[in-house]
């Protein structure tokens, strides 16, 4: 089952042309990175196959079903129920708790507020947070404060997580607990879609995308 | 809804000191209205309900000659009083009386006069009633001080002076005599039988009443009557009767309304300040809501974003900020009603002597549960009509343009 199809995706801002042309295909169960250096276009891929941002030209399929980016409240939608988002930076809510953080996404849609607060709790302890549900996010270290967006992300089972230098703010031995966090999230069935500059990130991947301004220049399954 | 509800709640207790100053300038803005105008409708409605009672609804009287021919009368040859007189009043009562929407009338005899005690001296109008009818055309008796009315019956040089008359001729018991001047200079010597207090300052001020057949009598105009008055059963309905019945009649018919209307265009302006008063402060309050919410959606750009990727839509994110203002509005106007409930308790329990249009012993208040919906319903709009472009500014917020930014 194709997840998610590009599809002659161009953007432009302003003048510049910062995508000219991605043809991608992601298939359910991979673990896809797009490796480029800074400036080649990599975040800018990832919020248009996020749906955060409409292609100049070009089409985007998400679940074989070509995305309308006109139609807003349906993109809200679709984020909510099928993608998962982690940044570089956690990007949590600082007025919530790290419970309420990962409850957040969940709470559109119309599951049972238990149902939710159980799921989060073991999503919680699956990533080693449990002893901090009800602290408040500064009082978390960064890696517990990345950990917690990634519980977040992975609240409404999303068919997609997309991750943008998901460590880039980290130092060497949280990123290496967040790229395993992946790899068993992945092996539990969860297809990735994760932006990186270090090939060493790469590692748990099952392809590797390369991008240089604004094109794919090279394809390796690892 | 729970999503919007779940962050919406957070978000009030941002910006803490402003969010309370905000809400006090609500709550100033929804006092102010309920007091103000519980004051000017207590007083209005107190003026008005007292003019009701005392006055006639409708009556009739001659014409103003105002811009008469002087030869006119002299060719035609009909004396001057002629205009000061309702020939056949008597036909005329029995006539209007028919008409279903009259419950009574009585016959007055007006007059100008003096009225002296030792070197004091006061100019009144008399009033000549029959207090038999008068009884059925107004309710002045509930205005005596002792309910004395019948006394003019048994004691024709009787007299009622006006509360204020009485005083500024230094007269406070009943029994003390005064000295009635007529303008032809005839004179009667008068005894008090009863004070008229009406708590209204222009007629406390000048009237006095006396038997007709005693004013009939001393002006030489024996069974004569110069104005007519009726009560109606529908007091609002003055004016429209007033205008029906004038057709039947070459005499002047006017209404409570018009009789008095440059007092009720007086309450007009006096409402309209009021509410202008209000607006202002409202719109101030509303400056307020409109600052701390576009000041938290400024701030909140990144958080907004995020709800954004997060799947809220643009209408979540209007939403969650509009409850913000809202909330403002809500917690505002409650303390707002609280503030003016305490305000009007104490108000009343004020005792001073309020003298000016009318007199009473304390502020006249309309405490109708009205101006508490109208206080609350105004702050509320108000409270929404300043959130709604800060909320629609973060709606549209493109959430890319801030992740890129970080
Ligand atoms: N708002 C903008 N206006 C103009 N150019 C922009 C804008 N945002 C990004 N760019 C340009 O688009 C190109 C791609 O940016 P993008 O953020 O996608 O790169 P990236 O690969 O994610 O880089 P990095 O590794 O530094 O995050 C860059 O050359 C950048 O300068
Ligand atoms: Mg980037």
């Amino acid at each position: 089952m194709r997840i998610l199809t590009l599809t002659g995706i161009k953007k432009k801002i302003g003048s510049e042309e910062i995508l000219k042309g991605i043809d991608l295909t992601i298939n359910r169960g991979e673990f896809v990175a797009i490796l480029g250096a800074s400036g080649s276009g990599k975040s800018s891929l990832l919020y248009i196959a996020g749906l955060l941002d409409a292609p100049s030209e070009g089409e985007v399929h998400l679940l074989e079903q070509k995305v309308d980016f006109s139609k807003k409240s349906k993109l809200s939608y679709l984020r909510n129920k099928h993608l998962g988002f982690v940044f570089q930076f956690h990007f949590l809510l600082p007025e919530f708790t790290l419970l309420e953080n990962v409850m957040l996404p969940a709470l559109k849609s119309n599951k049972d507020q238990k149902e939710i607060k159980e799921r989060a709790l073991q999503l919680i302890e699956f990533l080693g947070l449990k002893e901090k549900i009800n602290r408040r996010v500064y009082q978390l270290s960064g890696g517990e404060m990345q950990r917690t967006a990634i519980a977040r992300a992975l609240i409404n089972n999303p068919e997609l997580l997309l991750a943008d230098e998901p460590t880039g703010s980290l130092d060497s031995k949280n990123t290496q607990r967040v790229m395993e966090i992946f790899k068993k999230v992945n092996e539990l069935g969860t297809t990735i879609l994760m932006v990186t500059h270090e090939l060493e990130l790469t590692r748990h991947t099952t392809r590797i995308i390369e991008v240089k301004d604004g094109l794919i220049i090279r394809q390796t399954p690892n | 809804m729970r999503h919007v509800l779940f962050v919406a709640f957070k978000l009030l207790f941002e910006r803490k000191r402003q969010t309370i100053i905000s809400i006090i300038g609500v709550s100033i803005g929804v006092c102010a209205y309920i007091v103000m105008s519980s004051l000017m409708f207590g007083f209005q409605k107190f003026f008005i309900q007292q003019v009701i009672d005392i006055e006639p609804h409708i009556k009739v009287k001659p014409k103003e000659s105002t811009n008469q021919n002087p030869h006119k009368e002299l060719i035609l040859g009909y004396k001057s009083e002629d205009k000061d007189k309702i020939m056949g009043w008597q036909d005329l009562i029995e006539n209007f009386s028919k008409h279903e929407e009259i419950k009574g009338a009585a016959p007055h005899l007006l007059a100008r006069g003096i009225l002296k005690q030792g070197i004091k001296e006061k100019p009144v109008s008399i009033v000549g009633i029959d207090p038999a009818r008068e009884a059925q055309a107004s309710v002045i008796e509930r205005f005596l001080r002792y309910k004395n009315l019948r006394e003019l019956e048994s004691n024709r040089l009787g007299v009622i002076p006006g509360i204020l008359v009485a005083k500024s001729l230094g007269v406070n018991k009943k029994g003390e005599t005064l000295l009635l001047v007529l303008p032809d200079g005839q004179t009667l010597d008068t005894k008090v039988v009863d004070f008229f207090d009406s708590g209204i300052t222009n007629l406390d001020e000048v009237r006095v009443y006396i038997h007709i057949k005693t004013l009939q009598g001393i002006l030489n105009k024996h069974g004569q009557a110069n104005e007519i008055v009726f009560k109606i059963k529908d007091v609002n309905r003055a004016e429209r009767l007033a205008r029906e019945l004038q057709q039947r009649t070459t005499y002047e018919v006017e209404s409570w309304q018009k009789a008095y209307k440059n007092f009720l265009s007086i309450f007009k302006i006096q409402n309209t300040i009021t509410f202008m008063i209000v607006f202002a402060i409202l719109v101030v309050s509303s400056f307020g809501i409109f600052n701390i919410i576009m000041m938290t959606v400024l701030e909140k750009k990144r958080d907004t974003a995020i709800l954004m990727a997060l799947g809220f839509t643009p209408r979540d994110i209007m939403l969650t900020f509009l409850l913000k203002g809202l909330f403002i509005g809500a917690l505002g106007s409650m303390i707002g009603v609280i503030l003016g409930y305490g305000m009007q308790e104490y108000l009343e329990t004020i005792r001073l002597d309020v003298e000016g249009l009318i007199r009473s012993k304390g502020f006249v208040l309309d405490r109708s549960i009205a101006h508490y919906i109208y206080g609350i319903v105004f702050s509320f709009f108000f409270s929404l009509i300043a959130s709604i472009y800060p909320a629609y500014r973060a709606s549209s917020l493109n959430p890319v343009d801030i992740f890129r930014s970080q």
